[in-house]
């Protein structure tokens, strides 16, 4: 056995110098190419991390008044978790407002929704009433100055003969805009 | 170009005599065609007929793969470094083997050079010439020539005191030329010789012991080097990747804590960004129009009786009677918050009053 190796050395020479380049050397240096990846994936987070840690002041500032501008913005939504919570304080609102000008409601029905953003979520009314000119300006003066906002998208304000007489009577359909604001939680 | 046309043009070029010898008890250079002695030990070596012994054999009925294997043998068992050669004998249906054989003193001596027999560079000079030569060398005046394709070569001494006795020994017709060669026209000879043959012929006339005359370990070493520096280097290209990648991801791992609430804090800034940008924008698509009313205000104090007042956030449309309905147009589009206005369709006779649509384009305000 020994007698043989020792015959056939240079040949076991060549095979391990060949063995030790396809299964030592090759896969090292295709590990090189993939920490060289890693290393550049590795500085590049580095640096936009030191980036993002240097701008630290500047976020906190940011999201502050950020805060602010959502908290200004609050009261000019309606804030309900769920569908029927807003329909419901929605609703009242403007049949409230037209009970207390004396409009006689004659219809009132949601059109449909639209999902703007995560938590935004908007709305559209159309109401029909009848009333005379005090009623028909009183609502859509009142309406456009309403907390949390509503929108007139459309109108439609219709009479025998409107001259300016208190006395004309007038058939008014409006299309009310409104939103809601489906995460937040009423202060 | 050939291996063998290549290596012949390495063989042409003179400076390479530089590197053959002739040798009989010394050394001598043949470079200048003459002998020339030298100390100097060269790697190729024109051995003298006095250190090898020539001898003719026939192996009668045998293979060409049974007579190599006896030549391989013959090689294997022998002290001495020798040369075989064979060609076909038709009569005996077997091989004519012409073997030379060094001595062991030279054999010793230069194991590891290539030595080549003089009587075979005079065989490629002259080549199937008919000729007998007496050439002066530094071994003694030596004659040869060749019979029925086999080579007869002896030193003048003995009883081969001449060329004629040798001519008479060998058994060569006295009409066949005769060349007496002095020293420095054999020195010429033998460097023509060295030139002229074809590298693969003279290949075939040297003897030369590979085992003892390489030196395994350089030739390893001519690819262990390389390996090993390649080794070498891949190594400490991984450990220097190894080292940054490790370090880096120390680097990020003693942010990560702060990193994570930062991420979190930023992206909760982007979701507010946006939902703050879209409250507004929504809230600019549908401004106010409660300050359309100014429209139908004018237009009852000019005297028309409305019958219906409409419109959007842009436009605003009013049907019913006057007793101009120009005259109520041009009131109109005077207002400063109207962009333009046009009746819609034709204007009626109703009476004495006339009937109309008008349909007005309301300047866009800015609600924000």
């Amino acid at each position: 056995m020994k007698s043989n190796l020792l015959k056939y050395k240079n040949y076991l020479f060549v095979l391990s110098a060949l063995i030790v380049a396809n299964f030592v050397l090759d896969p090292m240096w295709k590990n090189i190419e993939t920490l060289q990846q890693k290393v550049y994936l590795d500085e590049s987070k580095v640096v936009k991390v030191e980036n993002l840690i240097a701008n630290k002041k500047q976020i906190e500032k940011q999201s502050g008044l950020l805060s602010i501008n959502k908290l200004k913005l609050q009261p000019y939504l309606f804030t309900a978790s769920t569908e029927s919570e807003f329909k419901l304080t929605a609703q009242g609102k403007i049949e409230k407002l037209l009970q207390t000008n004396n409009c006689n409601v004659e219809r009132i029905g949601w059109a449909g929704k639209s999902n703007i953003e995560q938590q935004l979520v908007r709305w559209t009314l159309e109401a029909r009433f009848r009333g005379n000119p005090e009623c028909v300006l009183n609502v859509s003066r009142q309406l456009e100055s309403l907390e949390p906002m509503v929108k007139i998208a459309d109108y439609s304000y219709a009479g025998k003969e409107v001259s300016g007489d208190k006395q004309n009577y007038m058939v008014v359909a409006l299309t009310l805009i409104m939103w809601q604001n489906a995460n937040e939680v009423a202060l | 170009m050939k291996l063998s046309e290549l290596l012949q043009n390495v063989k042409n070029k003179k400076w390479l005599l530089n590197s053959i010898a002739y040798y009989h008890e010394n050394l001598f250079l043949l470079a200048a065609s003459e002998f020339k002695v030298t100390d100097k030990s060269k790697k190729v070596i024109i051995v003298s007929r006095r250190n090898y012994n020539e001898k003719w054999q026939t192996y009668p009925s045998v293979s060409l793969k049974e007579l190599k294997d006896i030549l391989k043998l013959q090689k294997e068992t022998s002290n001495s470094l020798i040369i075989e050669s064979f060609s076909k004998n038709e009569q005996q249906e077997g091989y004519d083997v012409k073997t030379i054989t060094f001595s062991e003193k030279l054999t010793d001596e230069f194991s590891k050079h290539i030595l080549i027999p003089e009587t075979e560079l005079i065989n490629h000079y002259y080549k199937d010439q008919k000729v007998v030569i007496e050439a002066q060398t530094p071994a003694g005046n030596l004659f040869y020539s060749k019979v029925e394709g086999k080579t007869k070569s002896a030193y003048k001494q003995g009883l081969v005191s001449s060329l004629e006795s040798f001519c008479l020994s060998i058994g060569v017709h006295s009409d066949v030329a005769k060349v007496s060669l002095t020293q420095d026209d054999y020195a010429s000879l033998l460097n023509e010789a060295i030139l002229n043959t074809p590298f693969l012929s003279l290949y075939k006339t040297t003897a030369f012991d590979f085992k003892s005359s390489v030196d395994y370990k350089l030739l390893h070493s001519l690819y262990y080097g390389p390996l090993i520096s390649a080794g070498i280097f891949i190594a400490g290209v991984n450990a220097f990747y190894m080292y940054k990648a490790n370090s880096l991801e120390t680097t990020l791992l003693s942010y990560q804590g702060g990193v994570s609430e930062l991420l979190e804090q930023k992206q909760k800034i982007d979701l507010d960004k946006l939902y703050v940008e879209q409250v507004l924008q929504e809230f600019e698509l549908y401004p106010n129009v409660h300050s359309h009313w100014d429209i139908a205000y004018k237009a009852i104090s000019e005297g028309m009786d409305i019958q219906e007042f409409s419109g959007s956030k842009s436009n605003v449309t009013l049907r019913g009677f006057a007793d101009s309905a120009s005259s109520i147009l041009a009131v109109i589009s005077e207002l400063p918050m109207v962009e333009s206005a046009q009746f819609s369709g034709p204007v009626r006779k109703s009476g004495k009053r006339d009937y109309f649509i008008m349909e007005l384009k309301v300047v866009g305000e800015n609600e924000k």
